[in-house]
């Protein structure tokens, strides 16, 4: 069974800049551009039985943002942990992913190193 | 991927939310209260903050810093969008887009910056110092390491909630982190806590550490091990290091209180405040700026009102999955392949007995329609909606429109129809052309239309629709309209139609598409009519689309455009000439006729020509340009397929009309030619290979001689 | 029995209702731990309950083949008999 990073964020240099900051890591990152669209990768996923590590997710994105995306995600998976992409003006959003059941956070903009050590500490 | 490479993306992207906001913000200007067209600028600026930091253009990240905080203020209303705004606005996303684009003058552009930022904060009411050190907040968050120096102890007591596992947190992992960061001396955990095995619920968290760990690290590095928890487990840290005191520690008091003021409005927490304290590090200033940055934080109300917003919206929109068109194309080529596949089995089936091909012809039908449906799926996928390109106009209208003194409204129809990616990305530059020459000479200054007793403002409608397996764009406007009979009397004097030539209106209009029809001569109305029309018909061409004009004096014009669904498939005429089969594209057909013996002439300059209704017509002989056998050797034996480009017709002679059939196209390059009069080739259903007739090329080959 | 492979919250329903059957039945429960890549504190705290109440049983629950590299993060679950330990080698 194969372990994968999904990084959900509307802005496609996010997505591609944590995919490149993770590389080093060799856990395959997978790009959705928002909420509903993470739900549905996610789901097919499942049918192929691959799993999801790890997601880490932006919160201001059109369609499904975070905090939603992250409410419907721990519908159906308890456990896995969701780290929420933020930025230093948004604090309060941070109590607000915690309590939709979020695992941590990371401020943007972001050094490549902050963001291994923080999937480092849920994903071994 | 490299560094080059998210830069691109990032151009990319940040293209496109200007390319948004510049239309979004024409919108605003009309609707000043629009809270959903406020709530999406804010997070377009939200997101070209974040992706500029992260590719490193620091003074686009400062600068949309403060376009953000602006923002945030409209859309939690506290003020509304005024016109300075709205300049603010546009003469901002204008120096983003020479920063990001350009080669700027840095000086001048950090000039225009400085004084763009002192605008926007006075609505932000942050003086220039506020601005000058929060800009400097991340780079001196972003270097700190946490390394003190000299050896120090911790003790760690960390109890964490029973129910943090569903928290996807796992506690072993962050304890596992601390002991990274130096020697655990002491470890100990509580089983008193733990209950009874056989009743224990194994999902919940009944672990509690005591640590004591020796380590080079200060607090702070300790604190961030515990980041994500630490605000909602018992953790607690101490700093055991004999008789250690800290003596920064009396110096924080001002700010101390400054940080209690704010815990007490609830604003901030105490371990906000130790964080933030941590932060400082030697710097006095700093804990200001930081909590100005958290003073920035969103309204939570205003936050949910986006997210109801958002949930309406999901309802709407649907989810996507990008690729790459490259990848479409590859898939364009191998259904080529398939159809030629496909041919070949026909062709096998054919020279069978009929009981044998029976069975063979019967699989074959059920897969050339499951091969005509895939390919409809594959258009599908590359056709995209024509809405963002006419939104892109409004600012272009606006602009255009001040700068030439008239009043003029953008009327967008039909944006939600769909095109060909690769026709979306081209028609851009036509469309702006057409807008161009609309509000150059057709839409009359406020005074003129008012005496006229039209509107003070003119209207240019952009309307997109699908009709009869093609898609129209008009552009519309209610302008001065042109003067027949002006253009055809200049169109005489140039020598592009005969003077006694009997032709209809609309082929007299067509004329302005004429290269060189418009010079600087001045004719009224009629000035400049004609500028870049030539070219704007050629790019529509090369599009194998056709446009036509229509026109009524004084009331206005319609330039209507004509495009095909797709590319990839051509509606094709079949025509003969002696063994070969040729395909003209349908779309440049005007008619097929027979002429008579006494209408074919040779005319000085221009060759072989024949007579249609007046007008002369050059005649093109494709046995001799292709160099292939033809069972008619004089025009008036076969027929003559009379086609248009760029204003130009031009008679076929063939043998005979074989038919009208959907072609699919396939790339040239796999076969071997080098002539501009082919466009691309397809195997018909007899095997063969077929040359699709590229009648633009045609027009530049014949010129040339 | 035997642990495999990352062994998480995840599966930590199945690993507890298979020990507890262990536990009633078996008399020592050796657990082959040789194929385990991680674990997590659900698990831990699960294998420490355990061991706990094996002890209370007079039985014996013993971890078989640790791989080395789990031996850090057994000790810090305090899973391994020397809980005291250095986080460098
Ligand atoms: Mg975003």
């Amino acid at each position: 069974m194969s372990k994968y990073i999904m990084i959900i964020d509307d802005s496609p240099t996010i997505r591609v800049s944590v995919e490149m900051a993770l590389k080093p890591l060799g856990i395959p990152v997978m790009q959705a551009e928002n909420g509903q669209n993470a739900l549905d990768i996610i789901s097919q996923m499942k049918t192929k039985g691959e799993e999801i590590a790890l997601c880490i997710s932006d919160i201001n994105m059109p369609v499904l943002n975070g905090i939603e995306f992250i409410t419907e995600f721990r519908k159906n998976d308890r456990f896995t942990p969701v780290v929420v992409l933020t930025t230093e003006a948004e604090k309060d959003t941070i109590q607000k992913g915690k309590d939709a059941g979020a695992s941590g956070w990371i401020i943007k903009p972001f050094q490549a190193e902050d963001l291994v050590n923080v999937v480092k500490r849920f994903v071994k | 991927m490299n560094d080059a490479a998210l830069t691109e993306v990032f151009m990319n992207e940040s293209k496109e939310i200007i390319s948004n906001l510049e239309s979004d913000i024409v919108t605003l200007e009309e609707n000043r209260k629009d809270q959903e067209i406020i709530n999406r600028i804010f997070r377009y600026f939200h997101t070209l903050k974040g992706s500029s930091g992260i590719v490193g253009f620091k003074t686009v990240y400062e600068f949309t810093h403060h376009l953000e905080s602006l923002f945030d203020k409209v859309r939690s209303g506290d003020f509304d969008v005024d016109s300075d705004i709205i300049d603010i606005l546009l003469e901002s996303i204008d120096w983003i887009k020479s920063e990001l684009f350009t080669d700027v003058d840095s000086d001048e552009s950090a000039g225009k910056r400085h004084e763009l930022t002192l605008r926007i904060n006075r609505y932000t009411g942050k003086d220039a110092a506020d601005s000058a050190k929060s800009e400097n907040f991340m780079s001196e968050v972003g270097a700190y390491k946490g390394i003190g120096s000299g050896e120090r102890f911790f003790r760690i007591n960390a109890a964490f909630r029973d129910n943090i596992f569903f928290s996807g947190i796992d506690p072993l992992m962050i304890i596992e982190d601390l002991s990274t960061l130096g020697d655990v001396v002491h470890n100990n955990i509580q089983l008193k806590r733990i209950p009874d095995f056989f009743v224990l619920d194994p999902e919940q968290c009944y672990l509690t550490w005591e640590i004591i760990i020796r380590t080079a690290c200060d607090e702070m590095k300790i604190r961030d091990v515990f980041l994500f928890v630490i605000d909602d487990n018992e953790i607690d840290i101490e700093n055991v290091t004999d008789r250690y005191t800290d003596a920064r520690q009396k110096s924080w008091g001002t700010e101390k209180k400054l940080g209690e003021i704010l815990i007490e409005k609830g604003i901030i927490n105490d371990n906000d405040l130790d964080e933030l304290i941590n932060l400082q590090g030697d710097k006095h200033f700093r804990l200001g700026d930081i909590i100005i940055q958290q003073g920035l934080a969103s309204p939570r109300q205003v936050d949910e009102a986006l997210q109801e917003q958002e949930k309406i919206k999901r309802k709407i929109e649907i989810s996507t999955v990008r690729v790459e068109s490259a990848r479409l194309d590859n898939l364009i080529n191998l259904l080529g392949e398939i159809v030629i596949g496909q041919a070949s089995l026909h062709r096998l089936a054919e020279g069978m007995d009929e009981e044998e091909s029976f069975v063979l012809n019967n699989a074959l039908y059920g897969l050339d329609r499951v091969t005509r449906e895939f390919q409809e799926q594959i258009m599908s996928i590359r056709m995209v909606p024509i809405g963002p390109t006419f939104e892109q106009f409004k600012r272009f209208v606006r602009d255009t429109a001040r700068a030439t003194n008239r009043e003029i409204k953008l009327k967008i129809e039909g944006g939600d129809t769909e095109l060909d990616k690769t026709v979306i990305e081209r028609i851009g530059d036509p469309l702006k052309h057409m807008i161009r020459n609309s509000i150059d000479h057709g839409i009359e200054p406020a005074d003129t239309r008012a005496a006229k007793g039209k509107p003070a403002y003119g209207t240019i409608t952009l309307k997109a629709y699908h009709q009869e397996g093609s898609v129209y764009i008009d552009v519309i406007d209610d302008g001065s309209g042109i003067d027949a009979e002006k253009v055809r009397k200049k169109a005489v004097a140039l020598g592009l139609l005969a003077a006694d030539a009997e032709v209809s209106r609309d082929r007299v209009l067509s004329m302005i598409f004429q290269p060189g029809f418009s010079t600087a001569d001045q004719v009224g109305d009629l000035s400049g009519r004609g500028v870049g029309m030539d070219v704007v018909k050629t790019n529509i061409e090369d599009l194998r689309g056709s446009v036509e004009i229509k026109t009524r004096e004084g009331e206005g014009t319609l330039i209507r455009v004509k495009l095909p669904l797709t590319l990839a498939i051509i509606e094709g005429m079949l025509v003969s000439l002696g063994e070969t089969i040729l395909i003209v594209p349908l779309l440049s057909v005007i008619e097929t006729i027979q002429v008579k013996q006494q209408d074919y002439r040779t005319v000085e300059g221009r060759g072989e020509v024949i007579l249609v209704r007046g007008e002369y017509i050059s005649l093109i002989r494709l046995d001799r340009l292709f160099g292939i056998e033809a069972n008619c050797k004089e025009p008036w034996e076969g027929l003559i397929v009379i086609v248009e480009s760029e204003g130009e017709r031009l008679g076929i002679m063939i043998d005979d009309l074989i038919g009208q059939q959907q072609i699919v196209i396939k790339s040239i390059d796999t076969f071997i030619t080098s002539s501009r009069s082919i466009s691309g080739a397809t195997i018909l259903g007899d095997g063969k290979v077929a040359l699709i007739i590229d009648i633009h090329g045609l027009v530049q080959e014949i010129k040339k001689y | 029995m035997k642990l495999e492979g990352d062994v998480s919250i995840k599966k930590v329903k199945q690993v507890y209702s298979v020990l507890k059957d262990e536990l009633k039945s078996s008399k020592d429960v050796v657990i082959d731990m040789s194929g385990v890549v991680s674990i997590d504190a659900a698990i831990a705290q699960v294998l420490l309950s355990a061991t706990i109440k094996a002890k209370e049983m007079g039985k014996e629950l013993r971890l078989d083949g640790i791989p080395a590299g789990l031996n850090n993060t057994l000790a810090l679950a305090g899973l391994v008999a020397n809980t005291v330990q250095g986080g460098h080698e």
